[in-house]
């Protein structure tokens, strides 16, 4: 019975989400020498701009049709992003996406004056909420960008520019050292 | 000599057993037996993760 074992260098790098080689440069955001996740680190930046904005900046006390105008506004750069594969529309989008969160939540619960009674107010917004993540979670599967489709090296982690990382331990290196990308099969 | 065949699935969604169990049975015949697995789980963004699968197949002397 063979059991599996744990893939030596199949991991990514901590905070990073995506392998760090040139073709997913546009998924990556570099601070020194880490690589880090272009989205989730905007969408970070995005939250944290949200909520310094609402706790030091008052923002204007909205209608109920403001309100969510000013919201679909902010998430028109999420919308046309799977269609707009460029790096800086990409912080764009990620960072309008969490500010957008941040403002959704925080000026809904303690700023807007809500016309219908609090709490049927918030179950309302929790499910608007959590329906437009599905959407555009939908909309993004629709159009994945994948860098390591099509790529010459292989799929990450079995794949070229790994290699060095597979033979760091004497076991995967006397099984990868052949590694050959035509050895190499992904099924569909 | 070897052959890999990489199989994903991801947070939630175990492997395509039938998948594995096709592509066994497929070396097999090609004269290739299934040596050593590997597995291994990457981060993903929001909080997920991603699990991979590698088969390693040696050819049959």
């Amino acid at each position: 019975m063979i059991k599996p074992k744990d893939l030596h260098g199949g991991r990514f790098l901590w905070g990073a989400h995506h392998p760090h080689c040139e073709r997913h440069r546009h998924h990556l955001i570099w601070i020194g020498h880490h690589p880090f996740c272009l989205g989730c680190t905007a969408m970070l930046v995005g939250l944290l701009l949200g909520a310094i904005w609402f706790a030091f900046f008052s923002p204007p006390s909205f209608t109920l049709a403001g309100w969510v105008l000013f919201h679909f506004f902010l998430l028109i750069p999420t919308v046309l992003q799977p269609f707009l594969q460029m790096k800086t529309f990409k912080i764009l989008s990620r960072t309008s996406l969490g500010f957008c969160v941040a403002s959704f939540f925080l000026t809904g619960f303690f700023s807007l004056q809500q016309p219908i009674s609090p709490v049927l107010f918030h179950i309302f917004q929790i499910t608007s909420f959590f329906l437009v993540y599905r959407v555009l979670s939908g909309l993004r599967s629709m159009k994945i960008d994948n860098p390591c489709a099509g790529c010459p090296h292989g799929n990450y982690p079995v794949c070229d520019w790994n290699l060095p990382r597979l033979l760091e331990t004497t076991e995967q290196k006397e099984i990868f050292t052949n590694f050959k990308r035509a050895d190499c099969r992904k099924p569909l | 000599m070897y052959k890999f065949i990489m199989i994903e699935g991801s947070c939630g969604s175990p492997y395509d057993l039938k998948s594995c169990e096709s592509h066994a049975n497929k070396m097999t015949t090609e004269g290739y037996t299934l040596e050593h697995v590997y597995q291994t789980t990457t981060a993903s963004c929001l909080g997920q993760s991603k699990r991979v699968l590698v088969m390693v197949f040696k050819k049959t002397q």
